[in-house]
Formats: C-alpha cells, structure tokens, sequence
C-alpha cells in the first residue's frame, strides 16, 4: 500500500498536479466542489478524477473480496458535521493528512508542525474513545443505499470524461494544474482499491501506536500493518521524491506552506480529534463510502459541503497565513469536537463496540 | 444497556462500572469532564481574542476576486508606460506610473510596472514590495497558464533580495521576502 500511494502521490504531482499535492483528499474536494460550482474561486475547480477513482477503486474491490456491506444508522448526521469540520482543518494547514506525509517526504519541515498537531489529536480523540464515546453501532442496509455514493462517483466520472457545460473547469490557478485525466483515475483507482483491502488510513496507523504501543510494530506482519504501510508510504514517498527533483529541504520556499506554525498545529489537531471520533481520516471515509458504509458517505459529503464552505467563506490558509475565519473556524471545530465528544459518552463504559471492530 | 465484554491483557480497556453515566451530568464530572470543560473554556476565550483583534474586514478584498473591471484607457496608458521604461527614461514613467497608482490602486499591472521601474533604478527590495502587490492583487502573474506570467523575473527579482538580506539583516524585508518565496512556489489554493 505504501508503495502504491507514495509513488502514485508524486508521479501525479511529476505529471501535473500542484507541487506537493500529487494526492491530496481536501484540496481535492475543493476543486470537486468549485467544478459542481458549490463555490465560484474560478481557480478551484476541477472534477479530480483521484477522488472519483478513490471511491470506485473500493467500491470494485470490495465488490471482487465480498466485502461489499451496505450499513448506516450510527449518527450520520453528526458524521457529516464532523466531514465538514475536517475539511476546514485541512484547509488551514492546507492540507490533509495524506498530503502532510507528502510534504514532509518532500522535505518540507513546516509539516512537522502539522504532523504533531495530528498526533495531538489522535490522542485527544483516542482518550474519549477509550473512556465511552460512542456513535451508536451501524446496522444492515439495503444493497441501494450503499450503491449510492459508488453511484454520485460514476456520474461524477461520466461528466469529468464528457464535460458538460454545467461542470465548471479552471483555466488558470491550481484547478488548471493536474496530470492526464487517465493517469490521475489509474492512480486514484489503484490507491482506493489498495486501501481498501489494507483498510489504510493514516490517523489509524498513528493511533495504533497509542492503543498497542511497541506491539503494534513487534507483532507485525499480525499487526494489521496500518503503521507500517504509512511508513513505507513516507519512505517511498521520499525516494520518488528525491529521484524527480521535487524534494526541497527546508522551511522556506515550500509549496502549500505558510508561517502560522500555531493555527497550522490546531488545524491538524482538529482532524486528527474529528478523524477518531468518525474512525478515519478524509481518504480512510472516501474509501469506506465506496464499500458500502453509508455513514462513511455522510461524512464525504460533509467533506464536500466543508470544501465549498471553506473557499465560500475565506476560511482556507494561503501563504500569507491563516485568515481570521480560518481561526475562528478551527476553534469553533474544537469547541464542536468537544461537546460532541462529552455529550457521547457513556462514563463508566470502556470502548464501545462500534469502535473495536479493527482493533484486535 | 449492553455490557461489553472485558479482555484481560489486551490494550483496549474495557471498564464496565457498576452505575454508568449517560450524556453530561454536572454532578459526576470525571476527570475527562472536567479538563475537556477546561479546554473548551479556554478555545472560547481565545476565539473571544482572535475575533477583538482581527482588522477590520475590507470590503473590496471580496470584491476584488469577483468583479472584472475592463479600462482601454488604463491599458493604453501602461502600454505608454512600458514603451517610456523600453526608451531608458524610467524617470519619466514612475512620473506616469504614480499617477495610475493614485486612481488605479485595484490594478496589478499598474504595481508590476512599479516594480520593473525599481528594478531598472537598482533597487529590488522596492521591486519585490511592488510585485508583491502585484501578485496579491492578480495572481496570474505566477501562473504559468496566463499570459501575464512574470515568475522568472520575480524570482530573479528574491535571489537578489536574498543576497541583499545576507549582508544587511532587515526583519520586515526578510518577512516579505519569505512570504514572496513561498507565493513563488505554488500551491494548492
């Protein structure tokens, strides 16, 4: 997995996406939504064929494996709230967390900050899972409603190919940078099919770390290997890095970068507090939206209504800094993580079942 | 309420208490409880700060993203500009080009041709000051898909900046040469 993902992150980004962003969940549902024309920055908009192919990547290989489930029920609502918040999180360290491992592959240390604002929350999210949050177990749903977002993502694929007038295509700006349409749905297919059989996700692979310890490295290959596939993920992220002239260590002159270090880390924070709570980071949802978990895809299209939010609302980090909506935004998604995370437990109670399925 | 069975030896800890609480009872605040009202206090109070001392929001920023505003008239007259700094009298065109400044401040051409005029009188920090509000007023000058990209001279513009810095430190300068560097090199937004 970690081979598939870091290589197809940077030869996308050799090939013509952004710098930095050979794959990248919330920049790329910015573009998605500028394309739906959910928001009008006419530099955002593309329909990545990458989420489309994360998305049909699971949904095909899960359907190959039989583990094509269709369920929900398990506070749907609340997942797509949390989806939107994540994206606001993403969008003030400009970035998500797939695309914080390719930036510090790339030898961008501002990351760092970012990185330790993930593992903060991860640890903040962790604490209330192990003492009695919960979301309420999902139940068996008919076959229709997990085809659903398979479904939106096929017709997103149909447009992407046809170009309807109603799909809106930057000609200039970050939207106009992207790599062959069939080389990025290649990609976004391999890394959708291979996380889901891995079950890959990257506040998944760092809470292991949390919940098991030296054991869940010493225990491997009986580990589920989800830390181990995001290391290989860096390290091979790092090689093809240096190999195609993209790595640049250092702090200054990095892609997607900016010097608010403090609201870069609370960013992070936030989508690693949020990610727990929801069991999966942006692509860990994408994915599971395409096998059938229909809670998966609230919080997708969460994401994608918290993509348009931030361009429509000046929320987004850009070089200069975070902008005060920025801030306020992220703290307000804090101050949201919280009390969810307090009104959802049940004190006394340890994990709750929702939660343990993957942890043994 | 279901119970949910205890695992001796595995990491996940299971507790099962005799009387659990369900929701958020004021009365019987755990530890968690009560350092997450802690926290939650504290992200209030910081957001209370961050919303007093933030600037007040300029209006034009907004509109500056969405309305094209079409002048021939300003179009001839930088091309005038250009064609004055190209015949070597650059003293005559910052003549012309504060004028513009005055009643065309929203314009980024108005500010690149600022700057080539610095650049030209060998004085590249007020060349990259100009290209800056250039560049925030029309990115397109480093975008490589549009007709105004200048990101070579720019960048030729910060490696003499950055020699300039390495001989006499000025925070303010190395600030916007930084912020310029990082504008330089892209992104996703």
């Amino acid at each position: 997995m970690g081979a598939v993902i870091g290589i197809g992150a940077v030869w996308l980004s050799f090939a013509g996406n952004p710098a930095n962003t050979g794959i990248c969940a919330s920049c790329f549902l910015e573009n998605v939504a500028g394309a739906l024309r959910l928001h009008d920055n006419i530099r955002m908009q593309y329909l990545r064929p990458e989420i489309i192919g994360f998305v049909l990547g699971a949904f095909a290989l899960s359907l190959a494996r039989r583990e094509f489930v269709s369920s929900g029920g398990s506070s749907p609502l609340l997942r797509f709230f949390i989806g939107a918040l994540l994206i606001v999180g993403c969008s003030v360290f400009i970035g998500c967390p797939v695309k914080m491992v390719l930036r510090l592959a790339a030898g961008d240390l501002n990351a760092v900050v970012g990185f330790l604002g993930l593992v903060a929350g991860i640890y903040i999210g962790l604490a209330f899972v192990e003492n009695g949050f919960r979301l309420g177990e999902a139940r068996p749903l008919p076959a229709a409603a997990g085809l659903l977002l398979p479904g939106f993502m096929f017709f997103l694929l149909i447009a992407a190919i046809i170009k309807p007038e109603f799909i809106a295509v930057s000609s200039k700006g970050a939207g106009a940078e992207h790599a062959p349409i069939y080389l990025s749905l290649a990609i976004g297919l391999a890394v959708g099919g291979f996380a889901q059989a891995t079950q890959f996700c990257i506040t998944g692979g760092i809470a292991r770390v949390f919940l098991w310890g030296p054991r869940e490295v010493m225990n491997c290959p009986r580990s589920t290997g989800l830390l181990i596939s995001l290391a290989s993920f860096f390290v091979f992220a790092l090689v093809a890095s240096m190999l195609t002239g993209q790595f640049h260590l250092g702090i200054e002159a990095q892609p997607s970068s900016n010097a608010s270090y403090g609201w870069s880390f609370l960013g992070m924070t936030l989508v690693g507090f949020g990610s727990i709570l929801i069991r999966g980071c942006p692509l860990r949802q994408l994915v599971a939206s395409g096998q059938g978990d229909n809670d998966a895809g609230a919080a997708v299209m969460g994401m994608l209504v918290g993509a348009a939010t931030v361009q429509n609302w000046g929320i987004a980090g850009d070089s200069s800094g975070t902008p005060v909506a920025g801030q306020v935004a992220v703290l307000f998604g804090l101050i949201f993580l919280f009390v969810v995370a307090l009104v959802n437990r049940r004190r006394g109670y340890g994990i709750a079942p929702e939660f343990q399925a993957g942890l043994d | 309420m279901e119970d949910i069975p205890s695992r001796e030896g595995d990491a996940c800890r299971i507790a099962v208490a005799k009387d659990p609480v369900v929701g958020l009872d004021l009365k019987r605040l755990d530890r968690l409880d009560r350092l997450s009202l802690l926290v939650v206090i504290l992200l209030a109070m910081t957001m209370v700060v961050v919303v007093h001392l933030a600037p007040p929001v300029k209006k034009n920023a907004v509109v500056r993203r969405r309305v094209v505003v079409l002048n021939p008239g300003l179009d001839r007259k930088l091309s005038l500009v250009e064609r004055i700094l190209a015949s070597d009298n650059p003293r005559a065109a910052h003549k012309l080009l504060l004028g513009l400044k005055k009643n065309f401040s929203y314009d980024g051409r108005v500010f690149m041709l600022l700057g080539d005029y610095h650049l030209r009188v060998q004085n590249p920090v007020a060349a990259m000051h100009n290209y800056r509000q250039a560049v925030d007023l029309n990115p397109d000058f480093l975008d490589k898909n549009t007709e105004l990209f200048q990101g070579r001279k720019i960048k030729g513009v910060l490696a003499e900046v950055a020699n300039i810095i390495a001989v006499r430190a000025d925070p303010a300068v190395r600030k916007e040469l930084l912020y310029m560097r990082r504008k330089v090199a892209g992104g996703c937004g």
